[in-house]
């Protein structure tokens, strides 16, 4: 017998071993149907509302809605339909809202005739002037001004930033669009995954062999590149000397990560092919591994001009969550103790918040009641979770997050899938006040 | 600094899976899914919360999917990296050392006593310890190309790794094969 037959041979021995062990794990697992309605929200889900606006499936207690009624009315709110209905007053003049719960409140519509839900917002930045820019389904806005940014309409992955100099960036795959404060730059290139850096130089990040993400002309794209917009091409930087492998493991589906501090640092996160997380810091002239102390997940502004790492393995471990500062040349951690077998998603495109006030928003996905058994959509999407040092809040429980953004009051903008989870589109804008509690 | 071809690196974005055709997949191929996690993974157990994670992801990053047709290898490479993930969470150092050694004497598992068909036994044990024995990659390879039948190329670019790896691997496990049905004879 040749090589060849002989491997043949043991091939067809390991297929046949496959294929009975294949049909004794199908034999066992549960019924399609039953994974299917977990599988996606529209199917089987039945968190229905308890009333008109209350998005968590629990009633609000009589008491407190007569409370909140009564508040409204001494502002001088009206009542509309039922709905208590409020005008906030500075800094957020002009939005009409409801109070779903003390301190969270729904978003209906700004006073440029925005109705919030209908654009089915994904994404949110906040301008350094304060102004509040949103994307979806209807366009890229700026909340309180009538119109939408021409060309924007539709995008469903349009990510919003703010350059350090107050220039507002959107962009995706169909390119890149830039806003001074009086109009706006399109950059014909477009990436899906790309940050500000220093001096608003804009970069971009390519993950190694992720085949699927091939361009429309079927040509697969290059093993990992990073590189920096230079007029209307893109430099790739020249990678030697970088840990070995690096971003092996952004062949997974949502590969490497940028992002941007207010100091001016550019960030890269990435995986050897170890999968040992590796983040990279550049200064302006040079990149350079920074070590941490946890396994980081993403790095935002803290507040007076600190880093704040989230642990990647957010609750993975019997709810166990670290966070870490980087402030004065040293790293400070904290710990915090969500509920047993709290699932967080360590990937997840929901990224981290660190509202003005200092405290910690990240998207929870708790366990379920029945059996602590951790499912997907729609039972595992449970709201934020508000962090103030080792403590925590939850808000917006039983809700799908699309993005998070705070503001300048230590208020977070929260965009969520349709507030009554029998689709996964976005629906509802939420923002929630720094003293508001639903827990 | 290098230059790249612009026109390379610029990637329009392509049509997300649309909703129906999702939930028509995974409720067709959740057994197969499933089937796939737990052979890759290596625990039967542990494989139905491999899809359940791997669906999730799947359906958060479905906006870089183009097209319906490349959905099965899609899925099926965010499955596999999963079950791979998981298998290495579960074999640190200290399962690692309980575990039984790779090249471990040929001793019958327990539960292959009672194998209807007896003169398969020390074939299906030789499997058995082979394929137990195979780190997570190795067995992702195995089981991409020789049961879900992606030729050597597309296990390759499911695994994110070069078509030498692929094909190296499916050595090793040959020769791991080889070994145990001999000392079984």
């Amino acid at each position: 017998m040749d090589h060849r037959s002989t491997d043949d041979r043991l091939d067809r021995l390991m297929a046949r071993y496959l294929a009975e062990r294949d049909a004794e794990i199908i034999r066992d697992a549960r019924p399609a149907a039953d994974v299917a309605r977990r599988a996606r929200p529209g199917l089987g889900a039945t968190l229905a509302p308890a009333m008109p606006g209350v998005r968590s499936g629990r009633p609000l207690p009589l008491a407190m809605l007569l409370a909140a009624l009564l508040a409204a009315l001494a502002a001088g709110a009206a009542v509309v339909g039922g709905r208590i209905i409020e005008s906030i007053a500075d800094p957020l003049s002009g939005l009409v809202t409801e109070e779903v719960a003390p301190g969270v409140l729904r978003v209906i519509n700004d006073d440029a005739g925005h109705e919030l839900a209908a654009l089915r917002v994904v994404e949110i930045a906040v301008g350094l002037d304060g102004a509040v820019w949103m994307n979806g389904h209807g366009g890229l806005f700026r909340l309180g001004e009538p119109g939408n940014t021409p060309g924007t309409t539709g995008r469903w992955r349009t990510e919003l930033a703010v350059g350090t100099n107050g220039t507002v960036w959107s962009g995706d795959g169909y390119g890149l669009r830039s806003f001074d404060g009086e109009r706006w730059v399109t950059h014909p290139l477009g990436i899906e995954t790309w940050a500000i850096g220093p001096d608003e130089s804009v970069w971009g990040a390519w993950p190694d062999e992720n085949y699927w993400s091939r361009s429309q002309d079927g040509r697969k794209p290059p093993g990992f590149e990073l590189a920096r917009l230079e007029g209307d091409r893109w430099v790739g930087m020249d990678l030697t000397g970088w840990p070995d492998d690096l971003i092996g493991d952004a062949s997974s589906p949502y590969g490497p990560g940028l992002s941007a501090t207010a100091d001016g640092s550019l960030w890269l996160f990435a995986a050897d092919a170890s999968e040992r997380q590796v983040l990279m810091r550049y200064d302006g002239t040079t990149w350079a591994a920074v070590p941490t102390p946890i396994d980081p997940r993403w790095i935002t502004d803290g507040p007076d001009g600190s880093w704040v790492l989230v642990d990647r393995n957010v609750g993975t471990h019997d709810g166990e969550t670290w966070i870490a500062r980087f402030a004065d040349g040293t790293w400070s951690e904290s710990r915090v103790q969500l509920p047993d077998a709290t699932e967080y998603w360590s990937e997840d495109q929901v990224r981290p918040v660190v509202a003005s006030d200092g405290a910690v928003w990240l998207r929870v996905n708790l366990p379920d009641s029945a059996g602590g058994r951790m499912h997907v959509f729609p039972e595992g999407c449970d709201g934020v979770a508000r962090v103030v040092g080792s403590a925590w809040t939850h808000h917006l429980a039983g809700t799908c997050i699309w993005d998070m953004e705070p503001g300048r009051n230590g208020e977070v903008w929260v965009a969520t899938w349709d507030g009554d989870m029998q689709r996964q589109e976005p629906g509802d804008v939420y923002l929630i006040r720094p003293d508001g509690s639903d827990s | 600094v290098v230059t790249v071809r612009s026109e390379r690196m610029a990637e329009p974005s392509g049509t997300a899976v649309e909703t129906a055709s999702f939930e028509s997949f995974v409720t067709e191929q959740y057994a197969r899914l499933v089937a796939l996690a737990g052979l890759i993974g290596g625990d039967v157990t542990a494989a139905e919360d491999i899809v359940q994670t791997a669906l999730e992801r799947a359906w958060r990053s479905r906006g870089s999917l183009r097209g319906d047709g490349t959905l099965r290898p899609w899925l099926d490479r965010i499955v596999a990296r999963e079950a791979a993930r998981d298998r290495r969470r579960r074999l640190t150092w200290l399962p690692r050392l309980l575990r039984p050694p790779t090249v471990a004497p040929l001793q019958p598992p327990a539960d292959l006593v009672e194998d209807r068909d007896a003169t398969r036994f020390p074939e299906r044990a030789a499997l058995r310890l082979v394929l137990d024995g195979l780190s997570a990659p190795q067995r992702a390879a195995i089981v991409l190309h020789l049961h879900a039948g992606y030729s050597v190329d597309e296990t390759a670019t499911i695994l994110g790794v070069p078509r030498e790896t692929v094909r190296s691997r499916l050595r090793v496990a040959r020769e791991h094969l080889r070994r145990a049905l001999a000392e079984g004879d």
